[in-house]
C-alpha cells in the first residue's frame, strides 16, 4: 500500500513516515499544500493523510481540488480544530475521516487501515482468501491457521493483492502502489517478490495473466476441495 | 456629602437656590415695602405739617393761636405718639401743641441739618417710650421776622406693624410658591433626565445580552455619549473577538507539538514515557479548558439567536453516515421543524458529540429523534444498540475529561462538554437505557 502524508510540522511528519513505514506502507511526503496537491494529483495513492493547517494551499482547498479533479482515494484529515463545524466542513470538502490533534500515531494507523479496507470493500480487519488470511491490524499472515513469515516487501505485495482479490493487477499498478516515488520503477523486483510469495504460500493463489499482470484468487484445487 | 445621583444633585442645587432666592426676594420686597410705608407716613406727616403751618397764626400779642384739624383722633389721644408742636425758635415758651402732648415735650436730637425746604426728619422717644418718627420745619409766620419751628410726629410702630403684617402675608405666599417651585423642579429634573435613564436601561439590556448596541435617538447633549458608547462596544467586541481568535490559534497551534511529544514518548524508557505522557495530558487539558472558556465567554453578551434544527441535524447525520458507512442511522425529526433558541454551532457541538459517541459503541444502528413541546422546549434523543452503560458509568461519563473505555479512540466522550453547553442554555442531558438495547442520550433544550 502506498500512502501520501502531507504535514508541515517536520517532527510530526517524520513520526508519521516512520510509523507508516514500519507498518509496511510505501510512503511519500509533502510539507506544504502545493507539493501535497501535486503529488496527490499525479501519483496513485491508496490513502492520504492530510493536515488541514498547511502553508501555501490549505488542506481543505487541496482536498476540494483533488475531489474536483476526480481523485477518489480515501483521505484522512488531521486537524487541530475539534469543533464540529470544522469536522463537518472537512468531511464536506471530501474527507473520509478525521483525527484531531493531539493524537496517538496508532489511531492514525488504524483509521488509514480502515479507510483502505473500506475503499476495497472489506469490512473486517482480517481479509481472507480461501485458507489464506491477512490481518491488516497486526500485519500477520496465516495459511490454514499457521503463521507465514514474510518480509515487509512481501507483505506489502500480498496485502495489496488481498485487498484487490479477483482483480487483475498490472505490474505498473503494483509498482506504483508498493513503492514510494524514489523507487527505481524499471527493475524487475516485482517478479522476484511474486516468485517468493508463491513459494511461501504453497498454493496457486497468485495467477499470472499473460500480458496484463497478476490476479489473486482462491486456487481452483482448494475451491474444488471445499466444494466437494 | 456628595449626592449620589445626578437627579439628586440637580434637585438639591435647585432647592438650595430657590430657598436662597426666595429669602432674598422676601428681604428685598419687605425692605422696599418698609421704605415705601415710611415714605407714605412721611408724606402724610408733611401734609399735616403744612396743614398746621397754614392754620397757626400770631395774635396781636405775638402769641401763637389757631386750632388745626388734622382728622386724626390720635393727635387728641394722650401719649399716643402722634404729636405736633409749634414753637418760636428764639423764645420756646411761646408754643402751641397737640392735645396728645398735653404738658409734655419732645426732645429733638440736634443731628441733621435742614434741607432746601428747611425741613428735616428725626427719630425720638417720648415719655411713654414710643419710638417716634418726626418732621421739623422752620418758617416765618406772617410779616414778622421771628423764626418758628413746626414739629409733627407719628408712632414708628405704625409702620412696623404694617410692614410685619405685609411680610407675614408675603412669607406665606412665598412659602407656597417655594413648595410649588421645588415640586416643579423635582418633576423637571425627573423628566429632563429621562433620556439618561433610558440610556441606562439600554446599557443594562446590552449587559444582559438582550441587545448588542444602543438604538434610538437621544437628545443632542447625550447623543455623542451614546454614539461613543456604541463605538466602544463595537471596539470592545472586536478586541474580544481578536483575543478569542488568538487564544484559539495559540491553543490549536500547541496541539501539533503535543502530538509530536506524545508520539515520541512511546520510544522513551518507561519512567520518562510516563512523565512525558502525564505532562502532555496536563497541557492538553489546559489547552482544552482555555478553548472551552473562550467559547463560553464568546456567548456571554451575544444576542439570543435562533437555529433551525433540521439542517444542522441533517448535516451531522450526513457526516456520521459517511464516517460510519456500516451503521444504519434512522432519523425522526417529528412532525414539525423545531427551532433551537441558541447558536447553530452549539447545537452542532452537542448533537455531534452524542452521535459520535453512539457511532463508537453502536453495533448496527443509531437512532436520532426530536420532539418539540408547547412549553418552548425541544428534545433531541440519540440512541444506539451498543452495550449501553450502568447507572454508575452514566454518572462517571458526565465528569470532565472522563474516559470510560480507554480502548475506544477519541479524547473522552465529550459528554461533559455537551452538559456544559446544555446548561448554558438552561437545558439538560439525561442518559438512560435505550429500547434499542444500548445507551439513550436525551438532550432537552429551549425552543424558539
Amino acid at each position: 500500500m502506498r500512502i501520501l502524508i502531507v504535514e508541515d510540522d517536520k517532527d510530526l511528519n517524520r513520526q508519521l513516515v516512520e510509523a507508516f513505514t514500519n507498518a509496511g506502507y510505501a510512503v511519500d511526503t509533502a510539507e506544504d499544500g502545493d507539493e501535497g496537491h501535486f503529488l496527490g494529483d499525479t501519483e496513485p495513492y491508496d490513502a492520504v493523510v492530510l493536515d488541514i493547517g498547511l502553508p501555501g494551499m490549505d488542506g481543505i482547498t487541496v482536498l476540494e481540488n483533488w475531489r474536483r479533479e476526480g481523485r477518489a482515494m480515501p483521505v484522512l484529515i488531521l486537524t487541530a480544530r475539534d469543533r464540529w463545524n470544522d469536522k463537518v466542513s472537512g468531511i464536506d470538502a471530501g474527507a473520509d475521516d478525521y483525527v484531531t490533534k493531539p493524537f496517538h500515531i496508532e489511531e492514525v494507523l488504524a483509521r488509514v487501515r480502515a479507510l483502505i479496507r473500506r475503499a476495497a470493500g472489506h469490512a473486517a480487519s482480517q481479509i481472507t482468501c480461501g485458507d489464506l488470511m491477512v490481518d491488516t491490524r497486526t500485519s500477520r499472515v496465516t495459511l490454514r491457521g499457521n503463521p507465514v513469515k514474510l518480509t515487509s516487501h512481501e507483505f506489502r505485495l500480498l496485502s495489496y493483492l488481498m485487498h484487490h482479490q479477483e482483480k487483475v493487477i498490472s505490474r505498473t499498478e503494483l509498482t506504483e502502489h508498493l513503492y514510494d516515488q524514489d523507487f527505481d520503477r524499471d527493475s524487475n523486483t516485482i517478479e522476484v517478490f511474486i516468485g517468493r510469495l508463491r513459494k511461501k504460500l504453497k498454493g496457486d493463489y497468485i495467477e499470472t495473466v499473460r500480458g496484463l499482470g497478476y490476479r489473486l484468487a482462491v486456487p481452483a484445487a482448494e475451491n474444488a476441495g471445499t466444494g466437494g | 456629602m456628595q449626592p449620589r445621583t445626578l437627579a439628586a444633585r440637580l434637585f438639591l442645587l435647585t432647592a438650595i437656590w430657590s430657598v436662597v432666592a426666595i429669602a432674598m426676594i422676601a428681604f428685598l420686597v419687605s425692605q422696599n415695602y418698609r421704605a415705601n410705608a415710611e415714605r407714605n407716613l412721611a408724606e402724610r406727616l408733611t401734609a399735616n405739617l403744612y396743614n398746621i403751618m397754614g392754620t397757626i397764626s400770631r395774635d396781636g400779642a405775638e402769641r401763637l393761636t389757631g386750632r388745626p384739624d388734622l382728622r386724626d383722633a390720635r393727635y387728641q389721644l394722650f401719649m399716643s405718639g402722634y404729636y405736633w408742636i409749634v414753637r418760636e425758635v428764639e423764645n420756646p415758651e411761646n408754643s402751641l401743641r397737640s392735645a396728645s402732648l398735653a404738658g409734655g415735650e419732645i426732645e429733638i436730637p440736634d443731628t441733621s441739618g435742614f434741607d432746601a425746604r428747611f425741613q428735616r426728619r428725626f427719630s425720638a422717644v417720648d415719655d411713654a417710650d414710643n419710638r417716634l418718627i418726626g418732621i421739623e420745619a422752620q418758617a416765618f409766620l406772617g410779616e414778622g421776622d421771628n423764626l418758628f419751628s413746626f414739629v409733627i410726629t407719628a408712632d414708628r410702630s405704625e409702620v412696623a406693624q404694617e410692614v410685619n403684617a405685609f411680610v407675614k402675608r408675603l412669607l406665606l405666599m412665598l412659602a407656597i410658591f417655594a413648595v410649588g417651585f421645588i415640586l416643579a423642579s423635582f418633576l423637571i429634573v425627573r423628566i429632563g433626565l429621562m433620556p439618561l435613564r433610558q440610556a441606562t436601561d439600554r446599557l443594562a439590556d446590552i449587559r444582559e445580552g438582550k441587545a448588542d448596541r444602543i438604538d434610538g435617538s437621544f437628545p443632542l447633549e447625550i447623543q455623542p455619549l451614546i454614539d461613543e458608547t456604541n463605538s466602544l462596544i463595537r471596539a470592545n467586541n472586536g478586541i474580544i473577538e481578536r483575543a478569542r481568535t488568538q487564544v484559539g490559534n495559540l491553543a490549536h497551534s500547541l496541539k501539533t507539538p503535543l502530538a509530536v511529544l506524545r508520539n515520541e514518548a512511546v520510544k522513551a524508557r518507561p519512567a520518562m514515557r510516563e512523565i512525558i505522557e502525564n505532562q502532555v495530558a496536563a497541557m492538553q487539558g489546559q489547552v482544552q479548558s482555555y478553548l472551552d472558556r473562550a467559547r463560553i465567554a464568546a456567548k456571554t453578551g451575544s444576542v439570543t439567536s435562533r437555529t433551525d434544527i433540521r439542517p444542522v441535524l441533517e448535516r451531522l447525520v450526513r457526516v456520521i453516515g459517511k464516517l460510519n458507512p456500516e451503521l444504519n442511522i434512522t432519523v425522526d425529526l417529528g412532525d414539525g421543524d423545531g427551532i433551537f433558541a441558541g447558536e447553530a454551532q452549539d447545537l452542532e457541538e452537542m448533537v455531534g458529540n452524542l452521535l459520535e459517541n453512539a457511532s463508537k459503541f453502536a453495533k448496527t444502528r443509531i437512532s436520532l429523534s426530536t420532539n418539540v413541546y408547547r412549553e418552548k422546549r425541544l428534545t433531541v434523543s440519540v440512541e444506539d444498540d451498543g452495550p449501553g452503560m450502568t447507572v454508575e458509568e452514566q454518572k462517571e461519563a458526565m465528569k470532565r475529561g472522563m474516559r470510560l473505555d480507554e480502548t475506544k479512540p477519541g479524547s473522552g466522550l465529550g459528554l461533559s462538554i455537551v452538559k456544559d453547553i446544555a446548561s448554558e442554555y438552561d437545558g439538560s442531558i439525561r442518559l438512560e437505557r435505550s429500547t434499542l438495547g444500548g445507551l439513550a442520550a436525551r438532550l432537552e433544550l429551549p425552543a424558539a
